[in-house]
């Protein structure tokens, strides 16, 4: 059965690249969402049954990090895999990510393959 | 925070303008949403370091040529290299001011080099991502302008 | 001959990785006065070791193509898709400048991308700095990157 992946970012542009890419990358998805902020994101995840979710970090209203912190705080979504999406300036950030539970990360630009290589393991 | 960021810079404005243009220039009211700069020149400098951001001075054709005669002391015609490198400038020291608000050492922030944009209609765009302060100022009898000021975070 | 090294690097590898696009680098043009013919702009400044702007120029035709590629749908207008692509574009690129110089020793922090959309703009540096025009040409279209550093 294909899985559902949770896309988390404030731009809606961003978000389609994103999708692109995942079907690029051969991955079996069934359904993909979106949310644009980390609120949003924690709403969807507890309405809907999410198997991997990739985040960007700066977002509005509640950005990747404090998403991450409160997830780590809900017993029924705390276990679903986080990747964090970062840019070439997001280094230092990506290690704090990784002490609040975020399961890996993807520099962008990134190739379908490294998507695949990442995202593959946590499915 | 963002309130007291936007009275830090409408005083700082005032005081550049004031001391180096001898102009005495008035904040209007903050406004929070992109517009479309007609005839007009633009001067902006990124931050980078612990804080991210750009800020940005959009001046009407004729107001920036007006600023320039009193900045360089000189008689300008139209809008040339003497016009963009003066609102470049401005930018620049506004910049300067910011980095010196946001980080009380000054330290751990860096300017970029200032770039200008001049032309007859476009739009200035802000990403959601980033927070947006926007104050127009009105330059005793001789118009407007306005001062843009974007931080990640 | 790094400065050149690290733009035409990062325009590459943000094109193979993200695109499906061909794009090939002409030769890099120093100092020269060109004003390059553009609707939309997306520009980042760097600080540090050496400061400056990176500005990507590109004529609405080349801006809504590469957008349609990268998002994988029909692109007409340059609307919201349009702008962020182009900022996420140049952010990208300013990365991969940013980590190719830092591999030669000179260290630097960028800023945050701003997109520019209009008719009959042009974007300046400084006329105390040093320029560098890069011409690209994207399939059928063409862009250019417009360094500027001190």
């Amino acid at each position: 059965m294909g899985k559902v992946v949770l896309i988390v970012d404030d731009s809606s542009t961003m978000r389609k690249i994103v999708t692109r890419c995942l079907r690029q990358a051969a991955l079996d998805f069934d359904k993909i969402l979106e949310a644009g902020d980390g609120q949003e994101a924690l709403q969807v995840l507890q309405s809907e049954s999410v198997d991997l979710v990739l985040s960007d970090i700066n977002m509005p209203n509640m950005d990747g990090l404090a998403f991450l912190r409160e997830k780590r705080g809900i017993a029924a979504i705390k276990d679903i895999p986080v990747v964090m999406i970062s840019t070439e300036s997001g280094d230092d950030i990506i290690g704090e990510a990784r002490s609040l539970g975020a399961k890996g990360s993807i520099k962008k630009p990134f190739t379908p393959d490294v998507v695949n290589t990442t995202l593959s393991p946590l499915l | 925070m963002a309130l007291d960021l936007a009275e830090q810079i409408k005083t700082a404005t005032v005081e550049i303008f004031s001391s180096m243009l001898m102009l005495e220039v008035t904040p209007g009211g903050t406004i929070s949403s992109e517009f479309t700069l007609h005839s007009s020149v633009t001067g902006m400098v990124g931050l980078a370091g612990t804080h991210k951001g750009m800020l940005a001075i959009h001046i009407p054709d004729e107001v920036a040529k007006s600023v320039t005669a009193h900045f360089l002391g000189i008689d300008v015609g139209e809008v040339n290299d003497d016009v963009l490198d003066a609102v470049g400038e401005l930018a620049n020291m506004l910049g300067g001011n910011v980095k010196s608000i946001l980080s009380a050492k000054g330290r751990d922030i860096d300017l970029s080099l200032p770039t200008t944009i001049y032309g007859e209609e476009y739009v200035f765009q802000c990403s959601d991502d980033y927070q947006l302060i926007i104050i127009p100022f009105s330059v005793n009898g001789e118009g407007r302008f306005f001062v843009e000021f974007q931080l990640e975070g | 001959m790094k400065y050149e090294q690290a733009v035409i690097g990062a325009v590459n590898d943000v094109f193979t990785a993200m695109t499906s696009l061909e794009v090939a680098a002409g030769a890099p043009v120093r100092n020269s006065m060109e004003v390059m013919p553009s609707n939309i702009s997306g520009s980042i400044g760097f600080a540090g070791d050496v400061s400056g702007a990176l500005v990507v120029l590109c004529p609405v035709k080349t801006a809504t193509a590469i957008t349609a590629d990268l998002l994988g749908m029909e692109v007409e207008d340059l609307g919201d898709d349009v702008r962020d692509a182009v900022g996420e574009l140049v952010n990208m690129v300013a990365g991969g400048f940013k980590s190719s110089l830092a591999r030669d020793g000179i260290l630097l922090n960028i800023s945050i991308p701003i997109t520019v959309i209009g008719k009959g703009f042009r974007v300046s540096g400084p006329s105390r700095s040093q320029r560098i025009i890069f011409p690209f040409a994207c399939e059928q279209y063409e862009f250019w990157i417009d360094l500027y550093y001190r």
